[in-house]
């Protein structure tokens, strides 16, 4: 029999709260809990929205990470019925996927700026110093690594996952997303004019860019051999479209080509995708891209799709993680969710995601997620038995 | 990673140190701090273009892997996927963006600061010069990225998803050195270094240089604290040739007293240490194991390189190079 990889387990934390319950009722209710303007300084900060974490329950220190990090493991061991110290989680490998870790050098930075001793700019713990942090703290014994690959580092992180568990590397893997905003990544997406100061607008014709959001995800990721009807991770691809270096060609041909690769990877043709979880940035030519890519794989008869982050916002390195875990809750609980952001269709695209939630299908899903450098990654799941 | 089927090739390799050279008439003691040599002209001398807005870091990393695939003399499939390990990536931008969003009142970023900053963009600049379009993943795991990503794409042409792939490591040192070598998690008595290493691996033994034999991690901590020293050992004497010189390569973080138990527990080995090349930095790795192709051997030669990370995990690559 065929080995599958079953997702054993998801957590997440987001702007909408702790837990992905508390995500999935915003999903289906289609609101977001977004804010103007970002919970430190920047000098824009008024002139756009963001997604942040409850300040309420997470002090913005530099344990704001570990903080949101160690509430999606607990979550996702919740529902595995593991414990910390558990002998899977010792055994597991640990893949990160982390866009930067900057937000505590900025904190750190401000704190000591007006101190007695110059302080020290640029994080001494990056992305990867963190995942062996958290290895640490849970007795991972497993490989540890950490993917950094801009927008696409979780979805990546699932990926590399998915491989070594099916080439027989590894039996189980904990993969983790994270983001936390920080004026650096803010001060970069406003120089490049990618925000929309109105928020997230996926696919829709008044879209002008994207809405940055922060979050932390975790997924459980296990060898298995039974077909239970629960979520698996089935196909993946990725590859690197050097065509521009902040966003790919917009003739589509890139990402159809790598959507089609993720389809080969997961054994199954495109008429067998029953929903594609878009990468639906809100940004114009991005959202053009994929609507034409999309066509051009699966023809005049495509698949409803969505995009998730109107809820949410553009979690960046965390989106792979955090969207997949969205996703299939949702799913799970019997929903495909909406396109929140979205009003009304662009005549240039003639095309429009799903504007309510439908009735979810056992049957297998796509995710997209694109990023910087050219980083295209899309991801074949599937849920229920097929 | 041995056996018939399982054999990987390494095709070809290019190590540029903080000299800015990639041969071994070129290689250089260093006698202090490393200065960031401009390798724009090296640049363009390989690709025929312009990299006016990349920084040091990617002036390396894009080099040094434009070198490996040249000197591998056949052309690398545009699919080939592309791994590349970096422990601080672009440090020097990086501080440079920081500066401009936390020091300033408008925080506004340079636009070409920021994308030369985020951590996919690296990749894309060596991708687009060496014309490949497949997977491109960045790791950053400290001291261990290379020896991840080597086995990432090692594992990659192993399973016959890739003809070839193209692997290598880079970092950069900034200023002052008190806060690098912070950063790094390295006293300042320790010497600061920066450099690149590449690899063109590959299933067919034609024209190969060596072969990457093993890439093996233990973890180091609690119980298993010293264990992976015999494990090591008894690995290298599964591996290791009747013919084969045995070479080690320590890694920067590795200990004398680690250097001493591994010398003492496998027999004949000699030592090697190229970190006087290139410094300490968290891809050293990458610019020792290629460094190791900058002379033809003797003899078949299998080298084991080891190195720890600051937080008690260990990795071993075990490659051996090809006599002639």
């Amino acid at each position: 029999m065929q080995k599958t990889i079953k997702i054993k387990g998801m957590g997440a934390v987001t702007s909408c709260g702790t837990g992905l319950p508390v995500l999935i009722e915003s999903m289906r209710a289609g609101q977001s809990i977004s804010r103007s303007g970002a919970s430190f300084p920047v000098s824009f900060g008024s002139g756009i929205r963001v997604n942040q974490f409850d300040p309420d329950r997470y002090i913005r220190d530099e344990a704001l990470a570990d903080a949101v990090i160690s509430a999606s493991i607990d979550e996702a061991l919740l529902e595995a019925e593991l414990k910390r110290g558990s002998s899977w989680l010792t055994d597991a490998a640990l893949i990160v996927g982390a866009s930067g870790m900057l937000y505590d050098a900025e904190i750190i930075y401000r704190r000591e700026k007006n101190g007695a001793s110059a302080p020290t700019p640029v994080a001494v713990r990056g992305a990867g110093r963190m995942a062996t942090d958290i290895a640490n703290r849970l007795g991972i014994k497993g490989p540890v690594l950490t993917v950094t690959t801009a927008c696409t580092s979780s979805a990546n992180a699932l990926m590399l996952a998915g491989e070594m568990i099916r080439r027989g590397e590894i039996n189980k893997a904990l993969v983790v997303g994270v983001e936390v905003l920080s004026a650096f990544t803010l001060s970069g997406f406003y120089s490049l004019m990618l925000l929309n100061p109105d928020g997230c607008r996926p696919f829709d014709s008044a879209r002008r860019g994207v809405q940055l959001g922060e979050a932390a995800a975790a997924l459980l990721l296990e060898a298995d051999f039974a077909i239970d009807g629960g979520a698996t991770l089935c196909g993946w691809a990725n590859s690197c479209d050097t065509a521009n270096v902040i966003s790919t060609n917009i003739d589509g041909v890139f990402i159809a080509k790598v959507m089609e690769d993720a389809l080969s990877s997961a054994g199954i043709t495109a008429r067998e995708i029953v929903c594609v979880k878009a990468h639906g940035t809100g940004s114009a030519d991005n959202d053009a891209t994929e609507v034409r890519a999309m066509r051009l794989l699966f023809g005049n008869d495509p698949p409803p799709y969505t995009g998730l982050k109107g809820y949410i916002g553009h979690t960046l390195g965390a989106g792979g993680a955090v969207e997949t875990a969205a996703l299939f809750k949702a799913v799970a609980a019997g929903f495909i969710p909406a396109t929140l952001g979205f009003k009304d269709m662009d005549p240039a695209l003639g095309s429009a995601p799903l504007t309510a939630p439908i009735e979810a299908e056992h049957g297998h899903y796509m995710a997209n997620f694109f990023g910087f450098g050219g980083n295209n990654t899309s991801i074949v799941f599937r849920h229920g038995k097929v | 990673m041995t056996g018939d089927s399982g054999a990987i090739y390494i095709l070809s390799a290019a190590g540029i140190g903080p000299s800015g050279g990639a041969t071994r008439e070129q290689r250089r003691l260093l006698a202090g701090d490393p200065q960031t040599t401009d390798l724009s002209g090296l640049l363009k001398e390989l690709t025929g273009e312009e990299f006016r807005r990349i920084g040091h870091f990617a002036q390396l990393a894009v080099a040094c892997s434009r070198i490996a695939a040249l000197r591998f003399k056949k052309p690398i499939a545009a699919k080939t996927p592309l791994y590349l390990a970096t422990g601080l990536g672009e440090a020097l931008n990086t501080l440079s963006v920081f500066a401009q969003v936390i020091n300033s009142d408008d925080s506004v970023c340079s636009p070409y600061g920021f994308v030369n900053a985020v951590s996919s963009t690296t990749a894309f600049h060596i991708a687009k010069a060496g014309g490949l379009n497949g997977r491109s993943i960045t790791i950053s795991q400290e001291e261990l990225s290379f020896e991840w990503a080597l086995k990432l794409a090692a594992s990659d042409v192993k399973s016959k998803s890739a003809e070839y792939a193209l692997v290598g490591g880079a970092d950069e040192s900034s200023l002052p050195r008190q806060e690098h070598m912070r950063r790094i998690r390295l006293g300042d008595d320790q010497v600061m270094g920066h450099g690149a290493g590449f690899l063109v691996l590959g299933k067919n033994a034609d024209h190969a240089a060596g072969e990457l034999v093993d890439v093996q991690w233990f973890d180091s901590t609690g119980e298993e604290k010293n264990a992976w020293v015999l494990k090591i050992a008894r690995l290298v004497e599964r591996l290791k040739k009747k013919t084969d010189r045995v070479v080690l390569l320590p890694g920067f973080r590795l200990e004398r007293t680690h250097i001493a138990s591994l010398v003492g527990r496998i027999a004949g080995i000699e030592v090697c240490n190229y970190l006087p090349f290139c410094g300490c930095f968290h891809t050293a790795t990458a610019f020792g194991i290629a460094s190791v192709f900058d002379a033809p051997h003797e003899r078949d030669t299998l080298y084991l390189h080891v190195n720890n990370n600051a937080c008690g995990r260990t990795m071993a690559v075990l490659i051996r190079a090809f006599a002639g």
